[in-house]
């Protein structure tokens, strides 16, 4: 019965995922980029999720393992013969060798998952207002080395040539990777616990929860997905610098996730979308867009004014998000049920999004 | 639950059916009780019945679900709690919440804050270093320097500054040796012949039977009894009562 | 003499920041709020001057108080004050978000280039010149800082509302208890934060007249990080910490050749790291915690 509902918890966001990305591997190029980018959007946020909603600690670092995945996804994957001229102070080891698409996701997520536990070592014993800016500081940190360091990438300049070979199926996928990683973590021992020491560490702590411990895997796993996004990012974009995985990601992505509702996956993965979605028509009205007879024409620039306000009010008005920080459980309808779980399930009629339930 | 005061007029304080709750859970769950002009009125329960919760209610800082809080006749629902402060109900917290890096002066000059009228601060101030003359002593010293006596006549000092009609005060006695309470009772004993009426929550059951008009007992958010002076040596009855037989 | 200057320099970029730690802690004090949207004030005061080059200069500085205040107390009243009761981490976002929403209002009005602010540009001049070379900004940074940092304790220390703020900081709830007004003790918070935005907006664009949308934003991350270093529950603390961080940065920024300057933020930075990690309270918190940390 537990696994039947973690599959009916589950469904919603990844069938939203997979809708999204079916549908926008058939629209026209222009859009398909931004259903591209909506569905690495969700990637981030679920990375981000993974740690914060289950420990309840709040980090702006994250956005530094996307910028990590990101140039050494694009690095390596710069054909060997070009690297010399675009970045000549690179390491040899670096310089020399190349590696395929895929394999570079790969390195994202373990590059990823690699500095994050570094990280972790030190961060997981903070809460709150430090752990908010002690993340910060890894923000900075990581832009500043990866604008100046010139021996691993290319440094103040922009990272390009890198191959341009995901699209919205690609990214749909990696989106749903994340979800389930994330999904499988949250209902595992150690997601629990860890939720459990969200309320109140103190009292995790003195019911023998190993809080740091639980954190620590939680910050790590979040830090692969977040590197795994990196990775898809440069190969969607094709190119990518270091401006682009720094404030304006991190407030993005942060809000995405406080307006979806930060404590589910359903939270995450909607907050993406509808703010991906509201994004791309405000862009779209900048230059005009119809809407039945009328045609909207904001000036240049007022989509983000109106996204930041959309995001301030929701946090504002509603704090716990969109979805309530509640999972989505999906309602089967009775016939398709077996005889057994019908007795204990009250199935309604209406498929997808029911009424939520709490995790 | 209605019992008439001395003088037969309309109590200074009354508490309808009240009903508030925390979350989900009930802490008050139809409480009625009333406090008649010039009374010291006490309230006693086991922690967690709902006292705190219920002079917590009257001053502002929970809405209440259900029922109703009236002081001299009007409705307090909704004002906030800086108002009601001025319209003469003071509360002397529960732990007191004395500010312990504020000097004892600047902790009873807070008190003023909550004044209708600068009248009478002077008469006032004097008659409070009578009440407590370690209030004058170390006037100068960080309230957290005190002792848990001392801060408990500077908590309740601050509460008097405001110049109330109706005091509220949450387990005063608590963490205090029985002589404390001794004496602190009598200074309470002073403060009710000065007019100012007196709501009592206390844990320890028999003394505040015995000061009070009149006592009633809270349990899990409920009235369960009314007893007067005359009770106070009837232990079963109390008992029965407090832990809600 | 080197050494001298060094530290005046220094002491005088820490006092600019110490204001604008003020305006936060104040803030952060009576309603454990972190003002994230503190630099747009800051900003807010820049483009106020440069619109206003061509008054008089004191008619400009006025107009940017102006502006600060009402900005502040626009804030406060329109956004602020729902989420007195959120949760730390929906703060954090949400200041996080009016002022990136402030930012790219900024950057529709004025464009990413910015406008110059060219008041009291004659302050660049140096005043003693010699062995030891002081502009007159560097003397204005530091008499202006005292006044004002000393302003405010005066304010704090000597006056009801000061003693309300006080006693609203330590135990918000049980001074509403006591009858002090919770929205005026905010207000008044807000205003001097405002005052505070707009005199740091007069000092920096002194030495730097060009004023960008993100003006702002950059002093008010750096102060937070030293404010945070410093001890954010506890008004003296907070200030230490953000004069440290302005001290530090002009200080470095003498010491440190060039080449070696562009890793500046990340040693510093990582500073930040080592001193959270060791003490999370702050450098200067107190073994116990003055208040039960909330956030």
């Amino acid at each position: 019965m537990t696994d039947r509902l973690g599959l009916r918890q589950f469904a919603p966001p990844a069938l939203l995922l997979v809708a999204v990305g079916l549908y926008g591997s058939t629209t026209s190029a222009g859009t398909r980029d931004d259903f591209t980018s909506a569905l690495i959007m969700a990637t981030i946020v679920i990375a981000l999720y993974v740690f914060v909603g289950n420990s309840g600690v709040i980090s702006f670092g994250h956005i530094s393992f996307v910028a990590i995945g990101a140039f050494a996804a694009g690095v390596m994957t710069i054909p060997s013969a070009v690297k010399p001229t675009v970045m000549p102070n690179l390491f040899p080891f670096l310089a020399e060798n190349s590696i395929g698409s895929f394999e570079s996701l790969i390195l994202a997520a373990a590059l990823g998952a690699f500095v994050a536990f570094f990280a972790g070592l030190a961060l997981m014993r903070l809460s709150g207002l430090a752990a908010g800016i002690a993340t910060f500081a890894v923000l900075e940190i990581t832009h500043n080395v990866l604008r100046f360091w010139t021996k691993i990438g290319p440094g103040a300049q922009t990272l390009s040539l890198v191959p341009e070979d995901i699209e919205p199926i690609q990214a749909m996928l990696g989106a749903l990777f994340a979800a389930a990683v994330a999904f499988a973590f949250q209902r595992s021992r150690s997601g629990r616990l860890l939720r459990a020491s969200r309320e109140d560490p103190a009292a995790a702590q003195a019911a023998g929860i190993d809080v740091h411990r639980k954190r620590m895997i939680a910050f790590t796993i979040s830090g692969a997905l977040a590197g795994l996004a990196g990775g898809l990012l440069v190969h969607q974009i094709g190119s990518i610098t270091t401006e682009q995985v720094y404030l304006r990601l991190t407030f993005i992505t942060l809000a995405m996730l406080v307006v979806g509702g930060m404590r589910s996956l359903w939270g995450a993965v909607v907050g993406a979308l509808v703010v991906s979605f509201l994004d791309i028509v405000l862009i779209d009205a900048e230059s005009g867009l119809g809407i039945g007879p009328a045609t909207i024409d904001l000036p240049v620039g007022s989509s983000l004014v109106i996204l930041g306000a959309v995001m301030a009010a929701m946090l504002i008005l509603r704090p716990s998000g969109l979805t309530g920080g509640n999972e989505a459980t999906l309602r089967v309808p009775k016939a398709l049920l077996r005889r057994r779980d019908r007795a204990d399930s009250g199935a309604g009629k209406t498929p997808k999004t029911g009424p939520a339930s709490k995790t | 639950m209605t019992a008439p005061d001395a003088a037969g007029t309309a109590p200074i304080l009354e508490i309808e059916g009240l009903e508030v709750r925390h979350g989900a859970v009930p802490a008050v769950r139809g409480a009625s009780l009333d406090v008649g002009a010039g009374e010291i009125v006490g309230l006693i329960g086991a922690n967690g019945a709902g006292k705190s919760t219920t002079l917590l209610t009257v001053m502002g800082a929970h809405r209440p679900h259900g029922g109703e809080v009236r002081f001299r006749g009007e409705a307090l629902a909704r004002r906030r709690t800086e108002d009601i402060v001025r319209s003469g109900i003071a509360l002397v917290p529960e732990g007191r919440h004395i500010f312990g890096d504020l000097t004892v002066a600047e902790n009873l000059r807070l008190g003023l804050a909550g004044r209708r009228s600068r009248n009478g601060v002077d008469d006032l101030i004097d008659w409070i270093h009578e009440l407590f003359p370690v209030v004058w002593e170390f006037r100068s010293r960080h309230a957290g320097a005190l002792s848990g006596g001392q801060q408990q006549q500077l908590a309740i000092a601050r509460g008097l500054l405001a110049g109330p009609d109706l005091l509220l005060l949450d387990e005063p006695s608590l963490g205090l040796a029985p002589s404390v309470v001794h004496s602190l009772w009598g200074v309470l004993d002073e403060i009710r012949s000065r007019g100012v009426t007196i709501l009592l929550v206390e844990q320890r059951a028999q003394v505040t039977i015995e000061l009070a008009a009149r006592t009633y007992v809270m349990h899990n958010g409920e009235i369960r009894a009314v007893l007067g002076p005359g009770d106070a040596a009837d232990t079963e009855r109390i008992s029965n009562a407090y832990f809600g037989a | 003499m080197d050494v001298l200057q060094t530290l005046i320099n220094g002491t005088a970029l820490g006092a600019v920041y110490a204001l604008v730690a003020v305006g936060l802690a104040l803030i952060f004090g009576v309603m454990r709020l972190i003002n994230f949207a503190h630099g747009e004030l800051i900003t807010a005061g820049g483009y106020t001057l440069a619109l206003a080059s061509a008054f008089p200069t004191v008619a400009a500085i006025a107009l940017a108080v102006v502006v600060c205040v009402a900005l502040a107390w626009l804030m406060e009243r329109v956004a602020f004050r729902r989420l007195r009761n959120a949760a730390p981490a929906t703060t954090l976002v949400a200041t996080f978000a009016v002022a990136f929403t402030l930012q790219a209002i900024w950057l529709i009005a004025f464009g990413p280039q910015g406008e110059s602010a060219d008041v009291l540009t004659s302050l660049n001049r140096t005043a003693i010149s010699g062995e030891l070379s002081l502009r007159w900004i560097t003397i204005v940074m530091l008499v202006t800082g005292a006044i004002l940092l000393g302003g405010t304790i005066l304010l704090l220390n000597r006056t009801t509302i000061g003693l309300q703020m006080r006693a609203a900081a330590a135990d918000f709830r049980a001074a509403r208890l006591l009858g002090v007004r919770a929205d005026r003790v905010i207000s008044v918070a807000f205003v001097i934060a405002g005052v505070m935005a707009a005199a740091v907006a007069v000092l920096l664009t002194v030495p730097r007249p060009l004023v960008t949308p993100t003006f702002g934003l950059e002093v008010v991350i750096l102060t937070l990080v030293g404010v945070v270093v410093g001890g954010m529950d506890r008004l003296w603390s907070a200030t230490c910490g953000g004069f440290a961080i302005g001290f530090a940065i002009a200080v470095l920024g003498d010491v440190l050749p060039s080449s070696e300057r562009v890793f500046l933020p990340s040693a510093v930075f990582l500073l930040v790291i080592v001193v959270l990690v060791l003490r999370p309270g702050g450098l200067f918190a107190p073994r116990r915690p003055a208040t039960v940390e909330r956030v």
